[in-house]
């Protein structure tokens, strides 16, 4: 890899971490959410400091070019990430139509309470 | 609360049109049952439509389909205590008429499922051929799967005993509610023969890129209920 694109790499890489560790101290992002970003830009920058490993990794899987090793690498993270959220947005739909069905019902009981203190002489 | 022994549990998203017909009609002529009406977030006059009449409406603050509105149905009748409901549907194209023949295999305790099918006996329901072909091919795996025939596994028009309401009340599929009903948790299913009218207003769901959708979820599901099965 040419050491001007190894430097974007890291760069990038390490700037992306700082990036995401600001939005957790901000909280717009949780902890549980920014842990896969955060691994993800940490083996890239590790692979992109540790040339030979990266070599090593890319001779082993037959990949011809190393910028070809880390945009797999990062095709797979994001791919992990995308089934993390659907995961997580699967649960967040069922959490939200169990609220929606708990207040149709607590609605309607409301109305029931109402109804009565209103039937009952007030004190 | 609750009054009467029955509930039946009519879903409706956008039915102003209908749905103050499809209500007197329960009330007029099925004494014996309470009215649940699951507005799932319409955005028309549905709510207004039941003004004033002597019925319980459940309000989705938004739209989340008529699995979840028929699940809404079934968390209530179980708080409450009801012993039997009816699922049908507020477009109109249910008739009154068949809750009866519906329920009594119920009450009778010959079936824990009842299914008002279109297919059975004297119906000549014409439905589109997309969606028969999505028919044939579910009622195909679904009595491979069951070993049971079911001849109108996409009816909408059913009643359950509590025992099948308490389960649904807590396993449900979100927009496709009705097919893989058929296979969980054994229970007896028994069919009976209903017709069904055009509707009033309004225009239904499924069109014909819908059902090419609905069918292929349907199967997705019913592939995972058999994998379930295996596993357990």
């Amino acid at each position: 890899m040419n050491p001007v694109s190894r430097t974007l790499i890291i760069v990038l890489s390490l700037s992306f971490m700082v990036f995401v560790l600001d939005l957790v101290k901000k909280k717009a992002l949780k902890e549980k959410y920014a842990f896969l970003w955060l691994i993800t830009g940490s083996v890239i920058t590790v692979f992109a400091v540790l040339n030979k490993l990266l070599f090593w990794l890319i001779s082993l899987l037959g990949i011809q070019l190393p910028i070809n090793g880390v945009l797999f690498l990062g095709l797979f993270f994001i791919a992990i990430i995308s089934i993390h959220f659907s995961v997580v947005i699967s649960n967040l739909s069922e959490q939200n139509k169990k609220i929606a069905q708990k207040l149709a019902i607590l609605e309607i009981q409301h109305k029931d309470v109402e109804k009565e203190d209103k039937g009952q002489p007030e004190n | 609360m609750k009054k009467k022994d029955t509930l039946v549990i009519i879903p409706a998203f956008n039915e102003e049109s209908s749905i103050g017909m499809v209500v007197d009609g329960v009330i007029d002529n099925c004494s014996d049952s309470d009215i649940l009406v699951v507005n799932d977030g319409s955005s028309d006059k549905t709510t207004e439509a039941l003004i004033g009449k002597n019925i319980f409406v459940a309000s989705h603050i938004f739209n989340i389909g008529t699995g979840a509105s028929f699940q809404t149905g079934c968390l209530f009748a179980a708080m409450q205590g009801y012993n039997y409901i009816v699922r049908m549907d507020g477009d109109g194209q249910h008739s009154h008429s068949f809750i009866d023949r519906v329920l009594l295999p119920v009450k009778n305790n010959e079936a824990d499922i009842v299914i008002g099918s279109r297919f059975l006996g004297e119906s000549e329901f014409k439905s589109s051929l997309f969606r028969q072909i999505g028919i044939s091919i579910i009622n195909f795996i679904l009595t491979f799967i069951a070993k049971k025939k079911i001849t109108d596994p996409t009816s909408g028009f059913c009643s359950m005993n509590r025992r099948a309401f308490e389960f649904f009340s807590k396993n449900c599929a979100e927009d496709y509610p009705e097919p893989e009903i058929m296979v969980q948790a054994n229970f007896r299913i028994m069919e009976v023969p209903i017709s069904m009218a055009k509707r009033y207003a309004g225009s239904s769901s499924i069109t014909p890129a819908r059902s090419i959708y609905y069918m292929i979820k349907v199967l997705l599901s019913l592939f995972i209920i058999m994998i379930r099965k295996e596993r357990r």
